[in-house]
């Protein structure tokens, strides 16, 4: 059962990939995604941090479409009002006699766009008192959809990122190992397998125990970028490695040696960009690994910290059992998570089955 | 024969365990500046227990010194104190590690249960609706993080009150029948179960039907078949066996994975083992308490790795010779 | 009177958008007792045929029409189960490479023993008793060691050899033997080729061997059939073909093979 690797993509490439209708589905929900993660200053209705704990925990608020008497109208929600039962538990009643109309490009939350322009219009929402909170809130009365959107900035990004730089690093020592082979090779393997033979969470863990405890959150976030890369380049490595190995026999590296261009310009200029439809595969497949890295240590508190939203730590609140219970809304993030890896592992699929058919890509954490 | 490739695996494996510890003595090192200060500032500790410690880990020597003090205190199975639970690691590590290994082996029984038979029948039915339902579903069940299959289930389970939420053991346990213990512990097992399991049998589900495909190609299936065998005969001694092996390697691997996605698993479902301790050290900075139970993560995945080479071996005549 | 009995056979393979006859109108008989050869070049049809005759086609190819009669009755039109009981004990078959057509994991004594274990109803130890006779019959001095071996511990005629006595093990009356020894050393060719002469005047078998090599028709043959891109362009005793070939591809692969 040999797996011969040649690396030569089928012809037809990406011209097929517009062919899958799952593919390009997954495309453009990713797109969505990131924009909505760009935008996100705008598209939410409120900041992040805009919090009001007389509406924690409070349900989804549907839009209404029809008024009293069952007429079309423009879109608008009730209000809410609290009352605690005997128990001391919180009842949200919908108020019918408050409606609060959907407004349009209003002016909302201060936040500056890019970091540099500062703006308050938002896509949607409502005017004060009212709260618009399509998919309810959480414990502090945040607006879980406005924190979703925030959520995604980290979550997307940090994936991004991390990918990044393993990439970069999984090219250089992929490269090196195969474009030299012999004992370079050897060693730089062992490197690898090294790594990618601890168990990934617990190395996870163990860096994280590293970073000082007084970092601020973009401190952080970088130190978690920079672990989730320390963990994942190896695997990358291995693949760009094979990718060498094979590609170093072909005539125009023969023909780039015989010019006499050195060994360096050679893997950087000419092996290097063969490797590139592999790589984007490759890349595509990895990603999930990251989001959902992040995800996990956020999760148990040792990621992206409040106030600050990634989706991974917005599901922190759903593990308590009494809040899944009577709020099931707080779960919403982890759908989020799923589409987002299933996008990407769609649309990774959906290249190497384009590209060449048989390539592998080992899957770490 | 055997005995010659066992020991041959063992000394390869040798120097990868040294980097290890190197590499997590490195990260001891690294973090709030060493012991020595770390014991120093703890005011709960005593000027007896610090000596003691300075003592066994030669802490006031240099760090070539102090590396291979520890790797000798490993070797004598001294694993160093837990200043969170203030007790030695050991009494920590060993209850929670039986409890892990309990979870990831009832994972991978789960997972080869049902894995392989839906292997099976996708290859056999290949490209028929039976194999495309089975293939979608495990591209779900691949895609789908674990941790939010954990939610999902307890909150389902909360609403339905079938299972319990969490935990290895109902407060009745010790007064239950040995038969009432077994089922308590299968019904708390039952979600962390599943959810590790569910990625691990799409992917294996994925590759033993690949495997299967390929093996039906061969000329000797072509044989069986010629030689009048019943199909069942030929799909499940002839067609299997071959399959098989190449996943039998996997085995190690995919308890490597397992231990970590264990971890996760175990927090989120107050599963008492090695991975919620790992978290609760690395939370309070209990820095032998992570080394230690880090450095058990990696020793039972090289363990399961040589696992599986034996295995492998064993089952495919030709490595052996090699 | 016939063994087997070919009429009009013709097998279509899918192809793309439309459908290609690899085997076009075949006609032809083995006799008993004869050994009877399918020569022609790749792509002739000849292994298609052979395949056919045990119904062992892969699933893009299909009997599209024509009967293939053993012993009277049409292997065609059978059902499975019943062709299940043919397949080892009424007709066997031995593959041109064995190392492939053995299972790499089961020892050769183990794998012989399962023809024995299906189709008769010896015990284990009558069984392994039969192993061991049945390969002195195909001439191999060792055979309690051959029996324990794995395939790729054997030479290439040993297991050629233990794979001809697998194909005798339950007594079937026809042996198809495809390409038997196109993978061998030219001197073990002779000796295999001796053997069959052997084994069918000693065990009364009917062969049907599929070949392109004319050497070894013209040593082993009784009747020749020559196939063409799926047609019968030429059939009758061996020794008259090879002399006075008629049809023009008879005289070409006659011209290859000095």
């Amino acid at each position: 059962m040999s797996k011969d690797k040649h690396f030569v993509p089928s012809p037809g490439g990406l011209r097929n990939f517009r062919k899958n209708p799952w593919a390009v589905c997954c495309l453009i929900i990713l797109g969505v995604f990131y924009a909505g993660a760009f935008l996100a200053d705008f598209v939410s209705p409120y900041s992040y941090q805009n919090e009001d704990r007389s509406y924690s925990y409070c349900p989804p608020m549907e839009i209404q479409f029809l008024d009293e008497e069952g007429r079309l109208a423009r879109p608008f929600v009730y209000g809410v009002t609290i009352s605690f039962d005997e128990f001391h538990k919180r009842n949200y009643i919908i108020d019918k006699a408050e409606k609060y109309p959907l407004k349009f490009w209003m002016k909302g939350d201060t936040y500056q766009f890019l970091g540099l322009i500062p703006s308050s219009r938002h896509l949607f929402g409502v005017d004060a008192p009212g709260r618009l909170m399509i998919w309810g809130a959480d414990a502090r009365g945040r607006d879980l959809f406005s924190r979703i959107v925030y959520g995604g900035r980290v979550s997307l990004s940090i994936g991004l990122l991390g990918v990044a730089i393993s990439f970069t690093i999984g090219l250089l020592v992929g490269g090196i190992a195969g474009y030299y082979g012999g004992r370079i090779d050897d060693v730089l393997m062992r490197i690898c397998e090294m790594f990618m033979m601890i168990p990934g969470f617990y190395l996870l863990l163990a860096l994280r125990a590293m970073v000082p405890a007084d970092f601020n959150s973009v401190q952080v976030y970088f130190s978690i970028v920079v672990i989730l890369s320390f963990i994942g380049w190896a695997s990358l490595a291995r693949i760009i490695r094979g990718m060498c190995l094979s590609i170093r026999e072909r005539e125009f590296v023969l023909a780039a040696k015989v010019m006499g261009l050195s060994d360096f310009r050679i893997i950087v200029r000419h092996i290097l960009p063969h490797t590139l439809s592999y790589s984007i595969i490759a890349i595509m497949l990895s990603i999930p690994g990251y989001i959902l890295a992040e995800s996990a240590l956020s999760l148990i508190g040792l990621g992206i910290q409040d106030p600050y939203a990634s989706w991974g730590n917005l599901l922190s609140e759903a593990m308590g059992i009494i809040q899944i219970n009577f709020s099931p809304w707080i779960l919403l993030p982890g759908f989020f998570i799923f589409l987002a890896v299933m996008c990407f592992n769609v649309i990774g699929d959906a290249l190497r089955d384009c590209l060449d058919p048989h390539f592998q890509v080992d899957e770490n954490i | 024969m055997m005995l010659r490739y066992v020991i041959r695996r063992l000394v390869v494996s040798l120097p990868l365990l040294l980097m290890m510890t190197l590499l997590t003595f490195v990260l001891m090192q690294k973090t709030t500046g060493g012991f020595y200060d770390l014991l120093r500032l703890d005011p709960q500790i005593s000027e007896e227990t610090i000596n003691r410690y300075i003592q066994m880990y030669q802490l006031d020597k240099p760090v070539l010194v102090q590396y291979k003090q520890w790797v000798w205190n490993l070797l004598r199975g001294e694993f160093g104190y837990s200043f969170y639970y203030n007790v030695p690691v050991v009494t920590l590590i060993s209850g929670r590690m039986w409890n892990t290994f309990i979870l990831s082996f009832c994972s991978i029984v789960l997972t080869w249960a049902i894995a392989i038979p839906l292997g099976i029948i996708a290859a056999v039915h290949h490209n028929r609706w039976v194999d495309r339902v089975i293939q979608l579903l495990s591209y779900v069940g691949l895609a789908t993080p674990s941790f939010f299959l954990a939610m999902l289930l307890l909150f389902w389970a909360s609403r339905t009150g079938v299972l319990p939420l969490g935990g290895m053991h109902s407060a009745q346990y010790d007064d239950l029948s040995f038969l009432g213990k077994v089922w308590d512990l299968l019904r708390h097992l039952a979600i962390p179960t599943v959810t590790l399991s569910v990625g691990s049998i799409g992917s294996l589900q994925r590759i033993m039907r690949g495997n299967m495909l390929e093996v039906l190609r061969q000329q000797y299936i072509l044989t069986a078949r010629a030689k009048g065998l019943p199909e069942s005969r030929v799909i499940y001694r002839h067609a299997l066996r071959n399959a098989i092996n190449p996943l039998i390697t996997l085995l190690g691997y995919e308890f490597s994975s397992l231990l970590s996605g264990a971890a996760l698993l175990e927090i989120i479902c107050s599963w008492p083992g090695l991975g919620a301790l790992m978290l609760t050290a690395v939370r309070s900075k209990d820095i032998y308490l992570v080394m230690a139970s880090f450095m058990m993560g990696s020793i039972l995945f090289l363990m399961g790795n040589l696992l599986a080479d034996i295995l492998l071996a064993r089952m495919d005549p030709r490595i052996r010779y090699e | 009177m016939s063994l087997l009995d070919i009429q009009d056979l013709t097998i279509e393979a899918k192809q793309g958008q439309g459908r290609q006859a690899i085997v076009d109108r075949v006609s032809f008989a083995v006799p008993e007792q004869n050994i009877v050869a399918l020569v022609g070049g790749s792509g002739s049809g000849k292994t298609t045929t052979g395949l056919a005759v045990m119904r062992l086609l892969s699933p893009g190819l299909n009997i599209v029409s024509g009967r293939i009669y053993f012993e009277g009755n049409d292997v065609v039109a059978m059902p499975e189960g019943e062709l299940r009981r043919y397949r080892g004990k009424q007709m066997a078959m031995v593959f041109q490479e064995p190392l492939y057509a053995f299972n790499p994991v089961f020892r050769v004594g183990c794998q012989i023993e399962e023809v024995l274990q299906f189709h008769t109803d010896l015990t284990k130890g009558q069984r392994q008793q039969r192993v061991d006779a049945l390969l002195r019959q195909v001439e191999i001095k060792d055979p309690g060691r051959v029996a324990r071996s794995y395939p790729y511990q054997l030479s290439g005629g040993l297991r050629q050899r233990a794979m001809l006595a697998q194909a005798i093990a339950a007594n079937p009356k026809l042996v198809i033997a495809d390409e038997p020894t196109s993978n061998l050393d030219v001197t073990v060719q002779a000796r295999i080729l001796t053997l069959f002469k052997k084994l069918r005047d000693d065990l009364k078998l009917t062969v049907l061997i599929i070949t392109h090599d004319l050497g070894l028709v013209r040593s082993l043959a009784d009747q020749v059939v020559v196939l063409s891109s799926g047609r019968v362009v030429e059939e009758g005793p061996a020794g008259e073909v090879l002399q006075h070939p008629r049809h023009v591809y008879t005289q070409q692969l006659l011209e290859a093979a000095k």
